[in-house]
């Protein structure tokens, strides 16, 4: 490293020195400074000179406030008064307190051991068996009701059929002559088999319904197709007629 | 806990009569629909006809038409 130190030597003795800066006004002729105050002197704790005075003291004066005097109130009271307005209050019922005295409830709560053979008293309380529905009037003979065919032409798939037109139709007059007398009960089981039963066909229906809605737009799709046929069918009967003309006319 | 297990519970129901009635309703309702689903089947099966009526008879007329075709267009190769 040192061996380069000679160029920089070289180097520095070649390049000219800047100019120097321009002297600044009153730089190196500043005036003395003022003679300080000694601390402990007793002219600079109280008094000021009157070359230190400020200048307003001399110029403006406060102006003289006069002390607020106090004015003496007296109230007096007015010979007559203005008429009271007085307005009529509703009139109320001083409130009594009810005293209820407790009672005794007819059936105290039952304990644990006693609600058991409470609950078979109900058991057999229960009435086992649906209660039995009596028609209004006797049923009449459904011979009537259904027109007979000559004993000739009637063959066995037929008299089956009867028959079970038949007991429905005994069902049917039946239900529709029920007066229902006492109230009706279903078992539990059997009610939440008819619910159960009843919610898959609300199911079963709701398919049935977008089934519909399917089979809806298949028909739509058709009759566009079917229509396209007929339009195509129409055509080319045209271009036939056209070239049958062509050809031997 | 056995008792309550096995005790038969029943529920009232009010308005049987209604619902005998409701319960008919529907049932001829159900009458109506499986008539018409045949009434459906049945055109369906006719249309399945009318549809194969309609395929053959295109078809004898592209074999007519192919006919024409090569009677006029190429009658060395009949």
């Amino acid at each position: 490293m040192r061996l380069f130190n000679f160029i920089k030597k070289s180097r520095a003795a070649e390049l000219e020195a800047p100019p120097p800066p321009p002297m600044i006004e009153g730089e190196g002729t500043l005036p003395p400074f003022p003679e300080l105050p000694t601390i402990n002197s007793p002219s600079s704790a109280g008094k000021v000179s009157s070359s230190e005075k400020l200048p307003f003291s001399q110029s403006k004066k406060l102006p003289s406030f006069k002390p607020f005097a106090l004015r003496k109130v007296t109230a007096t009271m007015p010979e007559e008064l203005p008429p009271f307005q007085s307005t009529e209050l509703p009139s109320f019922e001083p409130i009594t307190e009810q005293k209820t005295t407790p009672t005794m409830p007819e059936q105290l709560p039952l304990f644990p051991g006693e609600l058991e053979n409470e609950l078979e008293i109900i058991e057999q309380k229960i009435p086992i068996r649906v209660p039995t529905l009596k028609p209004q009037q006797p049923l009449k003979p459904l011979e009537i009701l259904l027109p007979r065919k000559p004993s000739s032409l009637v063959l066995e798939g037929e008299e089956i059929e009867r028959e079970a037109v038949k007991d429905e139709h005994k069902l049917v007059h039946a239900r529709e002559k029920l007066v229902v007398v006492k109230p009706l009960f279903i078992e539990g089981m059997r009610f939440r088999k008819i619910i159960g039963s009843l919610s898959e066909i609300h199911t079963m229906l709701e398919e049935n319904e977008e089934h519909q809605g399917h089979w809806t737009l298949k028909e739509d799709t058709k009759d566009t197709h079917l229509e396209h046929f007929k339009t195509a069918l129409e055509h080319m009967q045209r271009k036939l007629i056209y070239i049958d003309k062509a050809l031997f006319e | 806990m056995e008792k309550n297990e096995t005790m038969q519970v029943f529920v009232k129901i009010d308005d049987y009569k209604d619902v005998l009635d409701i319960m008919n309703m529907i049932k001829n309702k159900l009458g109506d629909a499986k008539n018409t689903l045949n009434e459906v089947n049945r055109l369906k099966n006719e249309e399945d006809a009318e549809l194969e009526l309609w395929q053959t008879s295109l078809e004898e007329a592209e074999r007519r038409i192919m006919y024409i075709d090569k009677a006029l267009f190429e009658p060395e190769s009949l």
